[in-house]
């Protein structure tokens, strides 16, 4: 409780400080503008702002999507696989160490400016992320549950299905986060680069017209948005994980234990004597 | 017909690790008769688990021959269910999912998994907590989950690997009970790793011991009690005697 209100009042403080240097006049409004410049800003314009996140959340969700899931179905295809995998993994391997920011010059020279090379560089580093993990992921299963599933008689198609696949979802949600994160990085990055709209073109433009007020509005929305997509992830990831260990200390979680179950504690020392 | 005979002879294990190579088992010979109770005791490390894990088919021998019903082991099956020395149970299915698994790769009816699973249950102990996830349990009703996905399945072989050891007193000696009660109900071999040889003795027909590394057969026991064994019997002459000739050749085998 006190840390909580330590924490608040350091947030307090910065906002103090920006509101006493920019209310006094003590610095210009072309470096640091005022939170009462940054509402006109909302009020203004904020239909152009709405029209812009669309566009952009448009090609995020687009090159995220088509990203993840190649990621995913490749890395599971690598990892199901041992010749796949021979054939992909020095691939990836290659690419993978790539900042996708590197790549933009190279997408434009190959497909110009428009909005194929944008949602294609979105596309690049949500693959990258996600074929990564995958395939750690599936190395990652406990071998236990393999044996434990070979013993009761199934056969490898039903291990996958039945094993690998829920066995590896928590690992994929956390990529999964990482991605969508990254993704909306890349999409302002590619913005820049020429588009005719979307929150990034709109924050070229600021910046060409000296509009801080806009350019820092424009940054508050992306990454409220970012923020609201991570929440809506981590609740699709409570609702389909339940059953992870992670969320019975991580406080509120949506299961209690049942109160009967606290009896038996002898087995905590059942490792081998 | 012979269902459920194990016949081990002249079995070696030896793991590679880079350079260092350990001799889990050597020379190992067991012959285990149809609806058999054989118990193998012996000390830490001295290949119980690699010797079970041999015969649930998940490791090769280096050498030397295992025969279940008279064929060579060409892999593992639901016919040699396994209970693992540590936790198995899959933690993103509940108790009642785990305990059907098996019985859903046979590809039984909904009607028959209800009823397995019903029987099971309570026989576990575990009939609050059929839809519960692994983790709300403790780390002893958790073991009752491997124990309970193993008996679904009616193996002809069981194979256990200190099934018992996370449980306490009462509870071990419950599912004792009825371990043996749905052994001799369903006349299936049981292959069981112990440290208790209490608990040997009570359960097994025969004890077989081994040696420390490299793990060597030292001495196979005949248990000479009648069944049904009652708890009664831990109080007799002959029961402790038993156990204090095991107790002795396990520590000359140590040395
Ligand atoms: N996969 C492996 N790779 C290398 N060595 C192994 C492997 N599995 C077991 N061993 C070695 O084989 C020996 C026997 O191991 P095992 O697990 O069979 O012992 P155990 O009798 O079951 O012991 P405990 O009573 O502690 O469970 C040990 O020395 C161990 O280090
Ligand atoms: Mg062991």
């Amino acid at each position: 409780m006190r840390l909580r209100l330590i924490s608040l009042g350091s947030l307090a403080a910065v906002a103090a400080v920006w509101a006493v240097l920019t209310l006094g006049g003590f610095v210009d409004k072309l470096f640091l503008p005022g939170p009462q410049d940054l509402m006109s800003v909302v009020t203004e314009s904020w239909q152009e702002l709405l029209a812009n996140l669309g566009f952009t959340l448009t090609r995020q969700a687009v090159g995220f999507l088509i990203g993840s899931a190649l990621g995913i179905g490749l890395g599971l295809l690598m990892a199901s696989s041992r010749v796949v995998n021979a054939v992909l993994d020095p691939l990836v391997e290659l690419i993978r160490p790539i900042p996708p920011l590197a790549i933009i010059p190279l997408l434009i020279l190959w497909l110009g400016i428009g909005v194929v090379p944008q949602v294609l560089l979105v596309v690049f580093g949500c693959f990258v992320i996600m074929v990564v993990s995958t395939v750690e992921a599936v190395r990652n299963v406990p071998r236990i549950y393999l044996s434990a599933a070979r013993t009761l008689g199934a056969g490898s198609t039903r291990i996958y299905r039945t094993i690998v696949m829920p066995a590896i979802v928590p690992a994929l949600v956390g990529s999964i986060r990482v991605a969508a994160a990254a993704s909306f990085g890349l999409v302002v990055a590619a913005e820049f680069m020429g588009a005719q709209e979307g929150i990034g073109y709109q924050m070229i433009l600021a910046q060409r017209y000296l509009r801080t007020d806009q350019i820092i509005v424009c940054i508050a929305v992306i990454t409220v948005t970012a923020w609201l997509v991570d929440q809506a992830i981590r609740r699709l990831e409570r609702r389909y994980t339940g059953w992870t260990e992670r969320h019975v200390t991580a406080g509120g979680a949506s299961r209690t234990r049942p109160k009967s179950a606290v009896v038996a504690p002898a087995a905590a020392a059942k490792e081998n004597s | 017909m012979t269902h459920g005979t194990l016949r081990v002879s002249a079995l070696t294990k030896i793991f590679n690790k880079g350079s260092t190579t350990v001799t889990a088992l050597e020379n190992v010979d067991i012959d285990i008769a149809e609806g058999e109770f054989v118990s193998i005791v012996g000390s830490s490390g001295c290949g119980k688990s690699t010797l079970l894990n041999i015969l649930a088919g998940l490791e090769r021998q280096s050498s030397g021959q295992v025969l279940v019903n008279g064929r060579p082991i060409a892999g593992p099956g639901p016919d040699r269910a396994m209970v693992f020395q540590s936790d198995a149970s899959f933690p993103w299915l509940t108790v009642k999912d785990n305990l059907e698994y098996g019985l859903k790769v046979q590809g039984r009816s909904q009607a028959e998994r209800e009823r397995v699973v019903g029987e099971l249950l309570p026989l576990l102990g575990l009939d609050q907590f059929a839809h519960a996830y692994p983790r709300e349990l403790s780390g002893g009703m958790r073991k009752r989950i491997d124990i309970g996905r193993a008996y679904a399945v009616e193996p002809e072989i069981l194979l256990m690997d200190e099934p018992f050891g996370a449980l306490d007193v009462v509870t071990r000696e419950h599912m004792q009970d009825e371990l043996l009660r749905t052994w001799s109900a369903r006349r299936s071999t049981v292959v069981f790793i112990t440290h208790d040889i209490d608990e040997a003795i009570m359960l097994s027909d025969r004890i077989v011991m081994l040696s420390p590394r490299p793990g060597r057969v030292r001495e196979v026991v005949d248990v000479p009690f009648a069944r049904p064994r009652t708890p009664e019997l831990r109080e007799t002459a002959d029961f402790y005697k038993l156990r204090t000739d095991l107790r002795r050749m396990m520590g000359e085998a140590t040395r």
